[in-house]
């Protein structure tokens, strides 16, 4: 019998580099998921920055519901958008606490099937300090790309034109249901 | 002997059903993830679960999610069912995914699941997590998915039961 | 058309590939010592899970009750904890601690006097343990429920271990010893 949770590749950055693609993904699993552990070189004053993901070369069929924080001092909120790059989590930015990086996982089931594909990020970064910081890519997100075509491939850009720096790390793995 | 994370069994329905059930659930592991994709055939109804066919009102939970706008809380209790989520509900055309991590299943203390849903609708919608006890020390045998209040889960949907083993 | 029910026979069976999903140890309470520790864990993984049910054998205090943990036996003033909790009612967002000697783990354990047989239950992921250049960041779950006989609460919460050495060890610590009913399962995911 396969292995129900195998590594189908990964990507453990060496130099800086503005996108990290997964390309040919396999059909022969059920689910997929993508583990990620990234920061950015934005500007000391961002702590964190989006992860965008282009799905099959589309930028405007994501869409995604998100519950977050930013600090101790701010409540909790939610916000959506549509007819997006779909948003899988965080990337420690420049003004966070130095030699950190996120950790964010994303799952994506029935990633071949015929229909429209809802998806959830787990998402976090951190910050030594009370407050985490604004931009809001921390909690969890539902994510939805509307396109019944089979995924083949995730593109991964930052919001801000960044650039993911060195060490950032992505490892997408397949689940096999049978 | 198992290996550390497998699947135990999978359904995908070629026509809608009330129900999708796991029966003969082995004891031989820690721990079990069901992963559902899928629609209900009504909108706004929850996708629930019920454990070896209790129908009292044996089970509660407690859920936070992100409506688009405001963080929320709430909490049933003394429920028939154990609700995955209790905020916006199904869709009947966008499908909704929903993660159940059912801990100690075959122990002798209650049994605590947590649950993650994903059911964005493309400018609404919501994303959940919460917390659910079903109030019975027996190990678990059997997992029966429904939506609530009663419609059937559609045509297409997919249902997949693992099981986790620790060391 | 039919519906498709595939049952899956346990085992991998001859020939079966490689997983990345493994089980590395398991600690079980014994109603006398309220630390629980993972040691020795090894390099072979790129990350690392904790899935545990834990109650307080003793000490009461209902169900809002947090573990400490830390990393490579302690340190002082490296651990930051941020979250999210849900009590049924009410969401709030806080900051436990910055510069502490531990990660909070809140809702991590249920309390000696809630209602008999409820646990907590939570899950831990550790990205890049291993890395000897960057800090450490966990992403953690963990809910507590009993029916509203007492407060109900789920958590998410991010954690920081400002240490660029590899995690070796793990350290869960209760104020109060775990029961026999608590159980630890660490696993290692592969890249």
């Amino acid at each position: 019998m396969p292995s129900t949770y195998t590594l189908i590749s990964s990507n453990v950055l060496t130099s800086s580099a503005a996108s990290v693609t997964f390309s040919a993904i396999p059909s022969t699993y059920t689910d997929l998921v993508l583990r990620m552990s990234a920061r950015t070189d934005s500007a000391p004053g961002n702590n964190a920055s989006y992860i965008l993901a282009s799905i099959n070369s589309t930028t405007t069929s994501g869409s995604f519901t998100v519950l977050s924080m930013n600090s101790a001092s701010t409540a909790a909120f939610s916000f959506n958008a549509t007819a997006n790059t779909n948003w899988l989590g965080a990337a420690n930015g420049g003004g966070s606490t130095a030699n950190t990086f996120s950790n964010v996982e994303l799952y994506l089931p029935s990633y071949t099937a015929s229909q429209n594909k809802p998806m959830s990020v787990s998402s976090v970064f951190e910050n030594n300090a009370t407050a985490i910081g604004s931009g809001g890519p921390w909690g969890a997100f539902a994510e939805l790309w509307s396109n019944t075509a089979a995924i083949t491939s995730i593109a991964m850009t930052l919001s801000g034109g960044y650039n993911f720096v060195s060490g950032s790390s992505f490892y997408l793995y397949g689940i096999k249901n049978s | 002997m198992p290996t550390t994370y497998e699947p135990i069994a999978t359904t995908t329905l070629g026509s809608a059903a009330s129900s999708i059930t796991f029966s003969s659930i082995p004891a031989t592991y820690t721990d079990l993830r069901i992963v559902f994709v899928g629609n209900c055939v009504s909108a706004s109804r929850y996708l629930a679960l019920t454990f070896n066919a209790d129908l009292l009102t044996n089970y509660s939970m407690t859920y936070l999610a992100g409506d688009g706008t405001s963080a929320v809380s709430s909490r049933r209790t003394n429920d028939t069912v154990l609700y995955s989520n209790n905020y916006s509900g199904s869709s009947i055309t966008i499908p909704q995914m929903i993660t159940a991590d059912v801990f100690s299943y075959a122990g002798a203390t209650n049994k605590t699941t947590l649950f993650t849903t994903a059911s964005d609708k493309n400018g609404s919608g919501t994303t959940d997590v919460a917390v659910g006890l079903w109030r019975s020390t027996s190990a678990i045998t059997s997992i029966a998915l429904t939506y609530v209040a009663t419609a059937n889960i559609a045509a297409g949907s997919i249902a997949t039961l693992y099981g986790i083993k620790n060391a | 058309m039919l519906n498709s029910l595939v049952g899956i026979l346990s085992g991998g069976g001859a020939g079966a590939a490689a997983s990345s999903y493994e089980s590395i140890a398991t600690v079980v309470g014994n109603a006398s010592a309220s630390t629980i520790t993972f040691s020795s864990i090894p390099s072979t993984y790129v990350a690392l899970q904790v899935r545990f049910i834990s109650r307080r054998n003793t000490g009461g205090n209902a169900s809002n009750n947090a573990l400490n943990l830390t990393f490579n036996g302690g340190g002082t003033s490296i651990y930051t904890t941020h979250e999210i909790q849900a009590n049924g009612s009410t969401v709030a967002s806080r900051a436990p601690n910055t510069n502490g000697n531990e990660i909070i783990l809140t809702n991590g354990t249920a309390g000696s006097n809630q209602t008999a047989n409820v646990m907590s239950v939570g899950i831990l992921d550790i990205q890049d343990y291993k890395s000897t250049t960057r800090n450490k960041t966990i992403r953690y779950v963990a809910g507590n429920e009993s029916n509203g006989v007492d407060t109900g609460y789920f958590t998410l919460s991010s954690g920081l271990y400002a240490a660029t050495t590899a995690i070796t060890s793990i350290t869960f610590t209760n104020t109060n010893p775990f029961t026999t009913s608590s159980v630890f399962s660490l696993y290692g995911i592969k890249g």
